[in-house]
């Protein structure tokens, strides 16, 4: 966060920031995106937790649901999303030179290889249906259908915002809209290996 | 290209490279004889691979990589606490 590209509001927001007491200093982007960043860590912490001491209770039913995944699918994912990751960082460099034509296109394709993430994520769920394994198939489906699909849900809003940011010609937006997209990274990093290969 | 650009696509490579390794120890555990020690062994690496991997991301990716940045050891820490949690929950349960 740059005290020189604060707004008026930024700045009454941030109150003392100026005094250099500000709490969310250091981090990248608008202070409000951080608080929405740090609430969402917070959920998806308790939700993965809530699924380990899950699994800890019904070691056998799990096991099973866990079988019907495809590590190798989950691995994809998170090579397309660090791929992704990556992209939308180079941007932010190249918006803090201020060329805004590559960051621009950088975020846009960061954008669109999100959109694979959810090809692929799409393909599982139709592989899972198809099994007869529904929302309604049991404890580890219902947690494995809720999990992957708020995280899911967080990549499209991850890319229509990688794509508004895109267009503002402000280093700051584009870090904003960089930092959400991170976590959304983040998340899916921890969430890998509890679903598809702690069994 | 430039020397941020450059330590990003280092960055991108150590991740791929390390969730490949993460896929090869999954595989690799699957085919195992069931039991607690090397069940643990194996999930204790992944989790230990993760823990690296998502250091990677805040570092680099969000760039909290300046000197005295107070909100890294705050964010690693968050993935440390959940790591060593999930971790705590899946040998609970090979130890049951």
């Amino acid at each position: 966060m740059s005290a020189g590209t604060m707004s008026a509001a930024d700045s009454a927001f941030t109150g003392d920031a100026q005094s250099g007491s500000d709490p969310l200093e250091g981090l990248p982007g608008h202070p409000m995106m951080w608080i929405l960043i740090l609430s969402e860590l917070a959920v998806f912490a308790i939700a993965f937790i809530g699924f380990a001491v899950a699994r800890l209770l019904n070691p056998a039913g799990f096991a099973a649901g866990q079988g019907h995944l495809d590590p190798t699918l989950g691995g994809l994912n998170t090579i397309v999303l660090v791929s992704s990751g990556a992209l939308a960082a180079v941007g932010v460099a190249a918006a803090h030179e201020k060329a805004w034509r590559r960051a621009r296109c950088l975020f846009v394709t960061a954008a669109a290889v999100g959109l694979l993430f959810l090809i692929v994520k799409g393909t599982e769920y139709s592989a899972m249906m198809d099994a007869g394994f529904t929302l309604d198939s049991g404890g580890f489906y219902s947690l494995y259908y809720l999990l992957t699909g708020f995280h899911a849900l967080h990549v499209v809003m991850g890319m229509i915002l990688l794509v508004i940011v895109a267009f503002q010609d402000s280093a700051e937006t584009f870090e904003t809209g960089a930092a959400f997209w991170h976590m959304v990274d983040l998340v899916w990093i921890v969430l890998y290996p509890l679903l598809y290969l702690l069994r | 290209m430039n020397a941020r650009t450059g330590l990003l696509l280092r960055t991108w490579g150590v991740l791929t490279a390390l969730t490949l390794a993460t896929m090869l120890l999954g595989k690799a555990g699957h085919g195992a004889i069931p039991g607690a020690i090397p069940g643990i062994a194996g999930a204790a690496a992944v989790m230990a691979i993760t823990m690296v991997k998502g250091r990677q991301i805040l570092v680099h990716y969000v760039g909290l990589h300046g000197p005295g940045n107070r909100w890294r050891p705050v964010l690693i820490g968050y993935l440390l606490v959940l790591g060593l949690a999930i971790l705590g929950a899946y040998a609970a349960g090979l130890l049951r």
